[in-house]
């Protein structure tokens, strides 16, 4: 499986909605994230975990990442059709070099409907995420699945 | 400690307590607290033998490292349940 696709729909006009995915304080806001600037075509924006100011639970579990640092590469901007940018998938690791690593895609493609704006997300690229990568989205899980990580990447260096 | 018996029954499969004392420079006694304890977490369990109890590894843990994409998915549900609060308010 190569890709995530998500379809929403959103009670609010195309332009409020494209304003929330472009503007980068507003991005930042309800995924978050806090951004260190605008969004522009193809130019890289650094971001830092902050938690989301929309949801207390969900802030609660962003805390372990808190200050964490990534970056985002801005692919396409399409006023109030398509915005995608590159990042890589999951959770951010702290010193972790992932300059030659494989990123993901992520489009949101705006349409207008009757009730609002259908939002589709779509991410994609996972195949060439190594499988190491993907073992560290667990290790937050409890301490059990470092065990596991570990194993997993002495498994695959075997494979290797 | 933990770790070396976990690559063991990983690269050795199922192996009584006394295969993996042998050699670790670490006392039975001490190798059977380590093995409970993974057994609490849920990484490894034991089977009874003949005589001996055999220590294996489960599977089900390592199984579900690769629902990485699951995972992802629901933190999509999740930040999108969050964009369209933000929107909607």
């Amino acid at each position: 499986m190569d890709r995530i696709e998500k379809k929403i729909l959103l009670r609010a006009p195309r332009k409020r909605v494209w304003r929330a995915l472009i503007d980068s304080a507003e991005f930042g806001s309800w995924f978050g994230i806090k951004f260190d600037g605008p969004f522009n075509r193809g130019e890289v924006v650094h971001a830092t975990i902050v938690g989301t100011a929309v949801d207390a639970e969900v802030a609660k579990g962003q805390k372990q990442y808190e200050g964490l640092r990534f970056e985002v590469t801005i692919d396409r901007i399409e006023p109030e059709r398509v915005f995608s940018f590159r990042w890589h998938p999951g959770p951010p690791e702290p010193g972790a070099d992932l300059s030659q690593e494989p990123t993901t895609l992520v489009v949101f493609t705006l349409e207008h409907v009757p009730d609002g704006t259908m939002l589709t997300v779509t991410e994609s690229g996972f195949d060439k995420i190594p499988l190491a990568r993907r073992a560290k989205a667990f290790t937050s899980n409890d301490q059990g699945w470092s065990i596991v990580v570990t194993l997993l990447e002495k498994h695959l260096a075997q494979a290797a | 400690v933990r770790l070396r018996l976990v690559h063991r029954l990983c690269d050795r499969g199922p192996a009584s307590i006394t295969n993996l004392t042998a050699g670790s420079g670490v006392t039975r006694q001490a190798i059977t607290k380590h093995l409970r304890l993974m057994e609490n977490s849920g990484l490894v369990r034991c089977a009874r033998q003949g005589r001996e109890s055999v220590w294996y590894l489960d599977p089900t843990h390592i199984e579900d490292a690769r629902r990485y994409i699951d995972i992802i998915s629901r933190q999509w549900d999740s930040a999108l349940a969050r964009l369209r609060d933000f929107v909607e308010r």
